[in-house]
């Protein structure tokens, strides 16, 4: 029992170090490569802490591995245009003058009921309304009205 | 970028530690292999000199296997009891050997 203690205590502050190296976004806004290592790290980090079979060092390899290749990732993304472009992609357009591209929400299998609702989030009640409908690379829809309807925001 | 220098260099350090580690595994085993055909007290001292080095990387299972081999081989030489005692020594030997294998990169460790 004292040694699952010490262990969590030892995993707790590893992957504290970690995810602080690896910066303050939060889940819904993270891109893809982050998002792979936050589950990839709740995963390992879960396993070794209560599971003595498992030496420290099998357990701690994998964290540090991880946010290391993440945060080299991160940066090279940021510096590199086409590889950025290539590990999150573009953003989709899926609605552009009130009207849906079928053709990238097939692509993106979002479904028109997904738009509307988001749409309603934004605070306009149709589609008419608005002039476009992004998908980020986040995963997120970002909603942008007509000019000319007069936002209710 | 200090924190791409960090990953940089901690991603370097554990691969560093990682090939080191796979080098002194291989040693210590190399070693053991070679001494289970000598005298069971010295293979006995120095499986408990590197014991706390081998555990790091390798899990507690095999340990254990390699471990009780031991102390089995010792026991069927102190009674004479031959047969078992090869079982014994075959036995840790294949512990060593799960040891060994465990660290090498080769295809059917990473399948």
């Amino acid at each position: 029992m004292v040694i699952i203690v010490v262990r969590t205590i030892i995993f707790y502050i590893v992957l504290a170090i970690l995810m602080r190296l690896m910066g303050k976004r939060q889940i819904g806004e993270v891109s893809l490569t982050e998002f792979v290592a936050v589950v990839l790290l709740s995963e390992l980090a879960a396993l070794p802490i209560t599971d003595r079979d498992i030496p420290l060092a099998h357990g701690l390899a994998p964290l540090i591995i991880i946010s290391s290749i993440e945060i080299i990732i991160a940066y090279i993304c940021r510096k590199s245009v086409k590889i950025r472009r290539f590990i999150d992609g573009k953003p989709i357009v899926l609605v552009q003058n009130g009207k849906i591209i079928e053709k990238n929400l097939t692509k993106t299998r979002v479904t028109p009921d997904e738009i509307e609702s988001e749409i309603r989030v934004n605070g306009y009640r149709q589609i008419q309304e608005i002039d476009t409908v992004i998908l980020e690379q986040t995963g997120k829809l970002s909603v942008l009205p007509k000019k000319k309807s007069g936002s209710s925001k | 970028m200090k924190n791409f220098i960090i990953a940089v260099i901690l991603l370097v350090l554990m691969i560093g530690f990682v090939t080191v580690n796979a080098i002194v595994i291989d040693n210590i085993t190399d070693k053991l292999i070679e001494m289970a055909d000598g005298d069971i007290n010295e293979l006995e001292k120095y499986w408990e000199e590197k014991y706390y080095y081998i555990s790091m990387s390798t899990h507690l299972d095999i340990l254990e296997q390699a471990d009780i081999s031991l102390v089995e081989m010792k026991s069927y030489l102190e009674s004479g009891n031959e047969e078992e005692y090869l079982a014994a020594k075959q036995r840790f030997l294949n512990a060593v050997d799960e040891i060994k294998t465990g660290e090498k990169l080769v295809f059917y460790n990473i399948f």
